[in-house]
This record gives structure tokens, C-alpha cells and sequence, in this order.
């Protein structure tokens, strides 16, 4: 009887104890994510979306990948155009990829930008 | 008269009892170690996270929000920009969300190494560069076991933005596009953090947009 009390308590504080380590790590993953994508969106919106890639000083992690890409923001009102002179309303899509291609996370900034930027 | 006889543990049993004590004993005992090293895991990675987060935090607020300051320097009898950006030190003033009438709408910071702990010093008056002493304001440690620390300074060229490590107290405007900080811990961590300051660009400044000649 005392064992099988002693061994059901060190079950579940070894049950306790993995499960914190799962959700920091969690936490920590997510962080990270949204770290490297708000790291991504400050440089391309700092540089432009013409900057094809983004320099590893800027972007220390070899595992992932950043990009940019843009889009004409939809849904307008009924006559208000999206362009003033030379600047022109944009939406950068910054998306965080593993080295593996797979998509982990996607911003969209909405930006005027000038046309020769674009 | 016949003696009742003692029932008594044999040599054995005895051996048996020691040898099953030292098993539960034995396999506690691991279980102890892998629980702490799981709980020393676990602290590690959390306080990690707080201090990255705490760091988040004031380079969110404070980068985000510098703001061109100068003050009237008593020896060159001229206003002087207060903004300090050398390679490992930085020292600026922000806007800042009034949270007592003293504290004013404007607070001033200086980020800088000092005995492996990257601090951040406040004050509600100006930090000046030409100042002899160090004296006043708060200081908060923001993280420690650091083995060094670096920043750059974007500055916007008529091609783009430009980076120094040193931004020199002529350059024009005031402040740089944005600021990156890198922290590089003793264990070979290394994180950075590019924020741009009050939404400047390689062609916009303010709000104001400059019109494009080609």
C-alpha cells in the first residue's frame, strides 16, 4: 500500500513536471514565431518591399526564412481610389517559413508607399 | 514446562527487506533527479522567456516612441541633440504614457552594458551626453549573463537606408529610421530587435512624406 502511494505521487509529479516543460517550451516556440515575424515586418517595412531577402544580421535564425510579398488592398468604398500622386495605399504579406517550406506564420501590414518603391 | 518459542526474522528475510528497501530507495531517488532536472529545465526556460519578453517590452515602448530631443549646451552656448548612439550604448528620449503629473509625457532612457547585465537607466529630465556624472534617475537590470550587447542605427540615404554603429550628434534628423539592438548571452544565445522609431521610413518622416523626384 505505502509503495504503491509513493510511486502514484512521483508519477504524477514526474506528470507534472513534463507537462510545464511542454508548455514552456510552447510558449517559448510561440514567442519565437511571432518574434522572427514582427523581426521580418519591422526591416521590410523599414526597407521597402522591394528587398528581396533580408540580410542574417537582421535575421540571425538559419532555420527560417522570411519574405515579403505584396497585394492591392481590397474592399475600397465606392470612389476612393487606393493611389494619391506617386504614393500608393499597399499591403505587405510577410510570411515566416521553416526550412522545410512550410508556412508558420503570416502578417499583413497595410503601407503607402511611393511608386518607385514598389 | 515447555517455553514458547520466539518467532524471529531469519538472516534471509532480513537480506531480503534491505535488498527491497534499497530498490524503492534507489528508483525514488532517480526519480528525484530526473524531477529536478526537469524543474531546472523548466525555470531556465521561463526565466528566458521573461527576460525576452521584458526586453520586448521596453524596446516596444522606448524605440517605437524616440522622439528628436535637444537642450542647450552650456559650453558651445548652442542646442545640442541628446541622442547618444555608440555601439554599445544608447541614450535617447521617448514619449511616454503619463501615469503621475511629475513624470511628465516625456521620459528619458539610456540602454548600456555593466557587470554582464544590460541596464536601462530613467530619468524625467534630460540624460546629457556632456554630463560628468551618472547620477539620478532608475535604473532597471533588464538582463544579466550577457556577453556583450551591439546596436545599429539605420540612417535614410537618398539610395535607401544606410546602417553605422555610430550615429553621430550632426546627422539629420535627430534620431535614426529605427534601432537594432543585439544581446548575446554568455551560453551563446543570441537574440535581436529591429524597431523602427515613430513609423520613419527610408522616405517618410513624421508622417510627412517626401515627394519622389524620379
Amino acid at each position: 500500500m505505502a509503495l504503491a502511494i509513493l510511486a502514484l505521487g512521483l508519477i504524477a509529479a514526474l506528470g507534472l513536471c513534463s507537462s510545464s516543460v511542454l508548455r514552456v517550451d510552447k510558449a517559448e516556440k510561440r514567442w519565437r514565431t511571432q518574434h522572427m515575424l514582427t523581426q521580418g515586418a519591422e526591416y521590410f517595412l523599414l526597407s521597402g518591399p522591394k528587398s528581396s531577402s533580408i540580410p542574417e544580421d537582421f535575421f540571425p535564425y538559419p532555420d527560417y526564412q522570411v519574405n515579403c510579398s505584396t497585394e492591392v488592398p481590397g474592399d475600397f468604398p465606392s470612389g476612393v481610389s487606393d493611389r494619391f500622386g506617386s504614393w500608393r495605399l499597399i499591403t505587405l504579406c510577410i510570411e515566416l517559413r521553416g526550412n522545410d517550406g512550410k508556412t508558420l506564420g503570416r502578417i499583413e501590414v497595410d503601407k503607402i508607399v511611393s511608386g518607385t518603391d514598389l | 514446562m515447555k517455553i514458547p518459542r520466539q518467532k524471529n526474522f531469519t538472516l534471509l528475510e532480513l537480506i531480503l527487506a534491505v535488498a527491497i528497501f534499497a530498490l524503492v530507495m534507489l528508483t525514488v531517488s532517480m526519480a528525484l533527479s530526473s524531477l529536478q532536472q526537469s524543474w531546472r529545465k523548466v525555470q531556465q526556460h521561463a526565466s528566458r522567456l521573461k527576460e525576452c519578453q521584458i526586453l520586448e517590452r521596453v524596446f516596444d515602448s522606448a524605440f517605437r516612441n524616440a522622439v528628436p530631443f535637444s537642450w542647450p549646451s552650456s559650453e558651445e552656448k548652442k542646442e545640442k541633440s541628446i541622442f547618444v548612439g555608440a555601439p554599445d550604448k544608447v541614450s535617447f528620449a521617448y514619449m511616454h504614457r503619463i501615469s503621475s503629473a511629475e513624470e511628465g509625457g516625456i521620459r528619458f532612457i539610456c540602454l548600456y552594458l555593466e557587470n554582464d547585465k544590460l541596464l536601462a537607466r530613467y530619468r524625467n529630465t534630460p540624460i546629457l551626453p556632456w554630463e560628468s556624472s551618472e547620477d539620478g534617475g532608475l535604473r532597471e537590470v533588464l538582463a544579466s549573463d550577457l556577453a556583450r550587447i551591439s546596436f545599429l542605427y539605420a540612417e535614410t540615404r537618398k539610395d535607401g537606408i544606410g546602417w553605422t554603429d555610430n550615429w553621430s550628434e550632426n546627422q539629420s534628423p535627430n534620431i535614426p529610421a529605427a534601432i537594432q539592438i543585439t544581446v548575446e548571452w554568455k551560453n551563446g544565445n543570441k537574440e535581436v530587435w529591429l524597431r523602427r522609431t515613430a513609423g520613419m521610413g527610408p522616405r517618410e518622416s513624421f508622417g510627412l512624406r517626401k515627394e519622389v523626384s524620379e
